[in-house]
This record gives structure tokens, sequence and C-alpha cells, in this order.
């Protein structure tokens, strides 16, 4: 028991693939290195899926990366609204990245997304992904203004939220993936053979399909609410409404 | 466990790059590809509709000359129609007016023969009156002469018996 458990806490260790011997040695994580993996196995794949395309008659293989990329983009163009779709390929591309990352558990290899590091930069780059669009949409001005809206007493909360929502992003992938790691290692510790099969189609699978989904989802629906035009505050409504009354 | 170091940075990089070669590679070509199609496609409905006004414009103008050509038949038809009627009329105008004079002539000349006929006649029964009137004439004699035979027979009465 005492070994099983020291073997867990093993396998949970995000281990050192290399050390680059500069500055007192770069320690490179286990999970970079399999994200190049990742990379290696995305970009290779989309080099060979949409390689020798054509416009007519187009193949089976050309056909399903077409219905894919199209699900992708009209995934992410609902979440994202008219007016943040240019930032539809980079969600995509986090989509498509953890997506695979969460799943790579299945060729044996440890998930990237299991290491926190890989989930802060994930979060990281979103919270600055959506305050760029914020400012990008409304402006310097208009992307503060929007912290007091809709009314002037949220604003510390919506302040906090800068932090509050990578950390709930970061927290949320990182807590799934390494639950999912931790349960998937003790069943093929228990039970090595046919038994993690079945289990694996939910923790790696399922669950990490739906993380990649939730994640991305996420991020769009903020990118969305930060790049949306401002609403008509309540005393313009209120006159709107008063006008029609009176017109009516 | 729980490990948070540089290696923040390099996964930023790392993802960066990957959003960098995953939209030149995959979405890139596919929208390109896409757009190219729609592109195709709306080319090909713009070609259809151009046709189509294209089949249509000949259909009006085939039916323009249908009708024309149907038109001027018509009135070619008339046309002949009437010339025909005129003729008709002249041909039989001309043939009662020649019937009319072969008539004419053919009562003429039967008449002519009816008066020959009549004359031819006529001679003969004045011929025939004549004869009549000589034989009444010779009857005559003939009475006197049998009245003569009578008397003499009457006077004679031996030669009877």
């Amino acid at each position: 028991m005492k070994s099983m458990a020291s073997e867990l806490v093993e396998r949970l260790n995000v281990d050192t693939a290399f050390t680059i011997p500069i500055f007192g040695g770069i320690k490179i994580a286990e999970s970079v290195v399999i994200t190049w993996v990742v990379m290696a196995i995305l970009v290779l794949l989309a080099i060979w899926l949409t390689h020798g395309m054509t416009v007519r008659n187009p193949s089976k293989k050309q056909l399903a990366v077409e219905s894919f990329v199209t699900w992708v983009d009209n995934f992410t163009a609902q979440i994202l609204g008219p007016y943040g779709k240019q930032y539809s390929e980079y969600l995509g591309t986090i989509l498509i990245y953890i997506g695979l990352a969460n799943i790579i558990g299945l060729l044996g290899m440890k998930p990237p997304t299991k290491d926190l590091n890989v989930t802060i930069a994930l979060a990281v780059m979103s919270i600055v992904l959506i305050e760029a669009a914020g400012i990008r949409a409304k402006g310097v001005k208009g992307w503060a203004h929007s912290f007091a809206e809709p009314i002037a007493i949220v604003t510390p909360i919506n302040i906090l939220e800068i932090f509050i929502r990578p950390l709930s992003l970061c927290m949320r992938l990182f807590g799934n993936v390494l639950g999912s790691f931790v349960i998937m290692e003790l069943i093929e510790m228990l039970i090595p053979v046919g038994v993690p099969l079945i289990f694996s189609l939910y923790f790696d699978i399922f669950d990490g399909f739906i993380q990649a989904y939730v994640f991305v989802f996420l991020t769009g629906l903020f990118i969305q609410e930060a790049v949306e035009p401002a609403e008509p505050s309540e005393k313009k409504e209120k006159k709107k409404k008063k006008q029609k009354a009176i017109a009516g | 466990m729980l490990r948070i170091d540089i290696n923040i940075l390099f996964m930023m990089i790392n993802l960066l790059i990957l959003y960098v070669l995953i939209r030149k590679f995959l979405f890139k070509p596919v929208h390109n590809i896409l757009a190219k199609r729609d592109e195709e496609i709306k080319a090909k409905y713009a070609d259809a509709d151009r046709t189509k006004q294209d089949a249509q414009a000949l259909k009006d103008q085939y039916e323009n000359s249908v009708k024309e050509l149907e038109a001027s038949r018509e009135e070619k038809i008339a046309a002949a129609r009437k010339d025909a009627d005129a003729e008709y009329d002249r041909i039989v105008a001309d043939a009662n007016g020649k019937s009319d004079a072969i008539v004419d002539e053919a009562r003429k000349k039967a008449q002519a023969a009816a008066d020959q006929e009549k004359h031819k006649a006529e001679e003969e029964i004045s011929g025939m009156v004549k004869d009549a009137a000589a034989k009444i004439a010779e009857a005559q004699s003939d009475e006197k002469l049998y009245d003569d035979f009578l008397k003499q027979v009457s006077a004679d009465p031996k030669q009877e018996g």
C-alpha cells in the first residue's frame, strides 16, 4: 500500500524532462515536451489533412477536415457573437490543443494539462485576450468604463473578476484533468487489464473533451461579453419607453 | 507536486507558435477552399441565371417571330383568298356570259331550224292540199264516171244476168 502511494505521488509529479545549462540551468518540464509532441501531432495532421485539397470533388479526408473546421468555426462563432469573430481561430486552436492534450494519456503520456504551468499559461493568455479584445472593441476609456456596468457599485467585483476568471479557468481544467489522472492511475494499479479501458472512456475521452469544451466556451463567452457594445443605460431606456408609450 | 515556474512562459510561447502554425496549416487552407467553393457556387448560380435569362430572351424572340410569321401567314392567306374569290367571281361571270351566249345562239339556231321546219311543213302541207284538191277533183270525175256507168248498166239489164 505504501509503495502504491509513493508510486502514485511519483506519477503525479511533474518531472523535468531536461535542463538547459544556462542561467544556472533552466528546467524544462515534461509537460512542455509533451506539448511539443501534441503540437507536432496537430501540425503534421493539419498538413496531411489539408494537403492536396481541391475545390471540386473533395476526397473523404478533405470532407472530414472541412466539416471539422466548419464545426469549430460554428461553435466558436456562436459563442463569440458577431463582434468577436476574429478570435474564432485562436479559440479553435485552444480547443483542439486542450482536446488532444487531455486525451494524450491514451498514448501513455502524462497529459500536459495535469501540470499547473500549462493551465496557468492557458488561463493567463485567455484573460489577456479577453481584456485586449475589450480594449480593442471599446477603446481604453470604454473598456475602463465597462467595469462600472451596469451600476457603479459592482466595480470592485468586476475588477476582481480579472483575477477570478483566469484562476477559475486554470483551476477547473487542472483539477479535472488531475483528478481523472489520479483515478485512472489508481484503477490501473489495482486492475491493470480491461477495466481501465472502460473507465478511460469516461475519464480520459469524455471528461477530456468536456474540459476542452468548457475552457473554450467560457473564454469565448468572456470575450463576447467584453467586445459587446455597451447597452444603452437604464435612464435612456426609460426615456425611450416613455416616448414609445406617448407615440403609441 | 505543484510546480509553478518559468515553464509558464514556455507554454505561452508554445501556444502562440501552435496558434500561428494551426492557423497557417489548418484554418487558412480550409477557409480558402471553402471560400473558393462558395465563390464558384455563386458564380455558377449567376451563370445559370444568366443562361436562363438568355434562354428566356431567345424564347421570347422565337415566340415573337412565330407570332409575326403567323400574322403574315394569315395576311397572305387572306390576300390569296381574296384573289381567289375575285378570280372565281371573274371566272364564273365569264362562264356565265359565255354560257348565255351559247344558249342564245343555240336558241337562235333552234328557232331557225324550227322556222325552216315549219316552212317545210307548210310547203308540204300546201303540196298535200294541192294533191288532195286534185284528187278530190279527180274523185268528182270518177263519181261521174261511176254514175255514168250505173246509168249505162241500168239501161242494159241483159248484160247483168
